[in-house]
């Protein structure tokens, strides 16, 4: 592993003057960590997001496998990494393994952490150690996933295969400029952690980088340079605005997880970090992906509504009839919901304030999830602009109706041939199809035990067998 | 003991002060029932029966009026005995009336809360300004209050601000309109000053509802959720865990053996009835319906003193045409107000005023006066661009005193579930007819301001869709009907709350106030169960 002894001590000299002291540090190396935490987004996970205290962990990381408990990375020496040396820091960031030899779930995005430089480590661990406050206490919940998942040996298998070298290591070929924004994407901001897809033992396909993965409710979309699949469409400006703001105007909103992400971490990040980042994504291989394709044919020719469309409901004013608001007649839903803000042809406002969804990446896409979701949960996202809402109509449409107004919204606006019952929907919101690991590891690994006991019976038989025939 | 209870608290109604308070106990970890009249219905219904609607400019028009639920549109529900027609504006259905508001969210003045002592009429809270000043502030960051941190909202202290404030509203006072930038500045020379109306129709997005856009329809429906309405409440109270049981009209408060309230009892449109029990209590049924269900209940009224007091907010309205386009409708309905004799000595003699601008989009009745004077063809049209972007209306509100002969009572009709209907008694006195020469007085000054071309300037008393002093908050039990808590001086677990609660009307919107007395009531019985 590459780490300098030398500021491993120095490091650990800064830890003891922490524990003295626990004034903020102005340190630069300390104020350079603050930006890489921030651009880690290590709060993200590991500092509770109803008011939960900085670093003290407790968020619950839901899993295919069950909920993984984001631990306390104060300087707690009890509960927290207070104890660690810039060495063992380094080695559970960039490995996956803690003092004492525990190995963390990738839920911790180590493979991607693996590639952060020695130096950046360096300030991470300075600014953790010194301007965090120390929260003695662990978090309330445990992770405790069920068999065989428990076993967390089974990482170091999972590790040989999947984890990088430590360290980083340019790609060929790039100029100063996308070479830092390739250091932000592939190691800090850890974007392959959920845009890349997943195999079937839950690694990362690196042959498909970026090329966009299903998270469980929400999808990832593809954001290679693919004109047709990827963001190969947008300027470098549209992506800067996309990762500060949330918005690019005629591409994309951003929700969910991503809006997330956008809050804690890339709204903070400088502009020169964000038109890195930007460079990098329009030079890294295209990849196409069938989900991310949006019928644009169809959608061009889409135009025009026509007003008996939706014109389908009559006013009695009878109190039976007002209160009733079971139709799935998603034209209607679709002009009482959403057409106030989204307009009656799907266009939204001219100056981008209400989305076009014609054009929006949720709508257009064939994979609904994010359509879905946006639909249930809203946006509520606090981005480089300030804050930014949709309403959620969780309260207000069944799964049906969500189904309905979904398989509307895309067909009238965005194109896709998409169609979605209430039963997908009521799997979107539950998480999405399980992975396969998920699923088959109870069977895979009895399949595994049976086959481990009959080969040592196999070969207990044949040393019997050897033993008889000697004597 | 503890299973023997249905809940730690029940909650008697779902509206914006009901549901402040049943999410301010969840909150704090309490089993709390809303039981709710009403039934909830999605925001996209009421816009499409507004659309739909050939009543576009009756607010109650896309709310359904149930015979089991009935709103203010049955006027046989709401029935009036007194001098002065009383009828205020109410619905039924989950997050209740403030669906169809102006969404104002003004703070009562340090001498609203001190009539008697300040100005020898009314009475005075035995809370003062500063013990409910923490608990404005939650409910205004609960809410999402768009206003100016510093302006003097009593018109008696320029350059002030005043009321008080520990802390800044969520977000700031949208920008004015033209109008009100134009009507602000030709009035300013005549020594009037406009101060940005605290408003729930936000400046900008808030806890998931987006900011207003002007879609200029705060009533019947915000289109989009940009006005705050009880549902935002009522919601986050469910998903905080509260149960929310709709169509469930209580009928009955049933007392214990020892001075506590027991259960509860209430029916169903579908004749079903149930009885539900809770350490304690928490009436927010409305200004009209708590008075009326306590009295059928023979509940907290052993002086007589529920349902009396009755204050309402009585008001003239003026309406001219400017000389110069001011172009009404752009934003909000309504944005700024006038402070002339909100405070002050006059107030010891007549009601204080509060004028507020108009914002409508005057279309509809500008073309129906132009057919009426038989204006057709290309004509129309012209006239119409012509006098509705010149158009402008106000409206002024008057305080009023409480007097025990004003009251609510149960009639003798009954609805379809065998409750009575709401009988009103109220007259006006000479301390509210005091203010129509002072107020006339401004109107002609404003007109004049504006060049303009007036069309009708009543003196008229019309009311206002407040109502207040009904279940009346006092220092003794001899001549009110709740405590400086909200607490029943007779039922030490029952908790009334709503603007029935104001032992004073000052001219300002009273929601706020009622949410903040709610908010603090619930922390209180947090502490209690």
């Amino acid at each position: 592993m590459a780490f300098s002894a030398k500021s491993g001590l120095a490091a650990l000299a800064l830890a003891g003057l922490a524990a003295t002291s626990a004034l903020a540090d102005d340190s630069d190396l300390v104020k350079r960590g603050e930006y890489l935490t921030t651009a880690a987004d290590c709060a993200a996970c590991h500092t509770a997001p109803t008011g939960g205290k900085a670093f003290a962990g407790g968020y619950a990381i839901s899993s295919p496998m069950g909920e993984i408990i984001a631990t306390n990375i104060t300087p707690s020496k009890d509960y927290g990494i207070g104890n660690w040396s810039e060495a063992q820091f380094a080695k559970a960031v960039r490995q996956g393994v803690a003092p004492g030899g525990v190995h963390l779930y990738p839920a911790m995005p180590y493979p991607s952490y693996a590639k952060l430089t020695d130096d950046d480590i360096a300030a991470i661990y300075a600014y953790l150690m010194k301007s965090v406050a120390p929260v003695d206490e662990a978090p309330a919940k445990k992770t405790q996933l069920g068999f065989p998942f428990n076993i967390r040996a089974m990482m170091i298998g999972w590790n040989m295969m999947f984890t990088p070298g430590t360290g980083w290591t340019p790609p060929k070929g790039l100029t100063d400029e996308q070479e830092r924004g390739a250091y932000l994407v592939q190691a800090l901001e850890h974007c392959s952690t959920c845009h890349t897809p997943r195999g079937f033992l839950m690694n990362t396909q690196n042959a498909s980088f970026l090329g966009g993965a299903s998270l469980g409710s929400w999808r990832a979309p593809n954001i290679t340079p693919d004109k047709a699949t990827g963001i190969g469409t947008w300027s470098e400006d549209d992506i800067v605005s996309y990762l500060r703001d949330g918005h690019a105007t005629g591409k994309a909103s951003a929700a969910g997880p991503m809006a997330e992400a956008i809050d804690h971490s890339m709204r903070h990040l400088s502009e020169a970090d964000l038109k890195a980042m930007a460079a990098y994504l329009k030079v890294v291989p295209a990849i196409s992906t069938p989900e991310d394709a949006p019928t644009r044919a169809a959608a061009d020719a889409l135009t025009k509504v026509a007003l008996t469309s939706y014109e389908t409901t009559s006013w009695t004013g009878q109190p039976d009839s007002l209160a009733k608001h079971d139709t799935t007649d998603a034209a209607t839903l679709y002009n009482g919901g959403c057409a106030a803000c989204h307009g009656v042809d799907g266009k939204g406002a001219k100056d981008g304030h209400f989305p076009d969804l014609t054009t929006a990446s949720s709508v257009t896409s064939k994979d609904p999830s994010n359509l879905v979701m946006t639909i249930t949960d809203g946006i509520s996202r606090h981005d480089g602009t300030g804050y930014t809402a949709m309403p959620a109509f969780r309260n207000d449409l069944d799964n049906d109706q969500i189904a309905a107004l979904t398989t509307y919204v895309s067909s009238t606006f965005g194109g896709s041939d998409v169609k979605v019952d209430g039963a997908k929907v009521a799997q979107i919101r539950a998480g999405g199809p399980a992975p396969w690991l998920a699923t088959n590891a109870g069977w895979l690994t009895w399949v595994a035990i049976v086959v481990a006991v009959v080969v040592v019976l196999l070969i207990i038989a044949l040393i019997v067998g050897l033993t008889r025939r000697r004597a | 003991m503890a299973n023997q209870y249905d809940a730690d608290v029940i909650v008697i109604g779902s509206g914006t002060v009901g549901s402040n308070a049943a999410y301010e106990l969840a909150k704090q970890g309490k089993s709390v029932i809303i039981l709710e009249a009403g039934v909830r219905i999605p925001r996209w219904k009421l816009i499409e029966s507004f659309r739909n609607s050939p009543r576009r400019q009756d607010y109650n028009g896309p709310y359904p009026d149930q015979p089991w639920a009935h709103t203010s549109s049955s006027h046989e529900y709401v029935e009036n005995v007194g001098g002065f027609p009383m009828v205020a504006n109410f619905l039924k259905l989950v997050g209740g009336s403030t669906w169809h508001w102006g969404g104002a969210t003004w703070r009562f003045i340090p001498d609203d809360f001190k009539m008697k002592s300040t100005y020898g009429v009314g009475r005075d809270w035995p809370i003062s300004y500063d013990d409910l000043e923490p608990w404005y502030v939650k409910a205004e960051w609960e809410i999402g209050v768009a206003g100016n941190m510093n302006e003097d909202q009593s018109g008696a202290r320029p350059g002030q601000t005043w009321p008080p404030r520990s802390k800044d509203f969520p977000m700031p006072a949208q920008k004015n309109s033209y109008m009100l930038d134009t009507f602000k500045n030709a009035i300013a020379p005549m020594g009037y000053d406009v101060v940005a109306e605290p408003s729930a129709m936000m400046s900008g997005s808030y806890r998931g509802r987006p900011g207003c856009v002007g879609n200029n329809n705060c009533a019947p429906v915000c289109p989009i959720g940009a006005n705050y309405s009880g549902v935002f409440h009522a919601d986050l109270a469910v998903e905080a865990g509260c149960k929310l049981i709709t169509d469930a009209t209580v009928d009955k408060i049933i007392k214990g053996a020892d001075g506590k309230i027991e259960a509860v009892h209430y029916k169903s449109s579908d004749g079903s009835e149930a009885t539900l029990s809770a350490k304690t209590f928490v009436l927010a049924a409305h200004g009209y319906e708590s008075p009326k269900l306590l009295i059928m209940s023979d509940v907290g009224n052993k002086n007589d003193m529920v349902g009396r007091n009755l204050m309402p907010h009585l008001g003239l309205g003026v309406d001219f045409f400017s000389e110069d386009a001011v172009w009404p409708g752009r934003g909000p309905i309504q944005q700024g107000a006038i402070f002339t004799y909100r405070d002050g000595e006059s107030r010891s003699r007549h009601s204080g005023m509060k004028h507020a601008v108009n914002n409508f989009v005057p279309n509809e009745n500008i073309t129906k006066r132009l057919l009426k004077k038989g204006v057709l063809g290309s004509q129309l049209d012209d006239r119409i661009r012509h006098d509705s972007a010149r158009y402008m209306s106000l409206y002024t509100m008057f305080e009023t005193l409480p007097d025990p002969a004003n009251r609510v009572q149960p009639g003798d009709k009954t609805d379809a579930l065998g409750n009575p209907n709401i009988r009103l008694t109220y007259n006006v006195d000479d301390y509210a007819r005091g203010a129509i020469d002072p107020c006339i007085g401004d109107y002609q000054k404003f007109v004049q301001a504006m060049n303009g071309e007036t069309l009708n300037m009543s003196r008229d008393l019309a009311n206002h869709d407040h109502i207040m002093g009904t279940t009346i908050m006092g220092a003794s039990a001899e001549d009110s009907v709740v405590d400086k808590d909200c607490r029943s001086w007779e039922h030490e677990n029952l908790f009334i709350v709503g603007t029935g609660n104001l032992p004073s009307s000052s001219v300002v919107n009273p929601t706020l106030t009622a949410v903040a007395l709610a908010i603090r009531a619930a922390d209180t019985i947090a502490k209690e169960v």
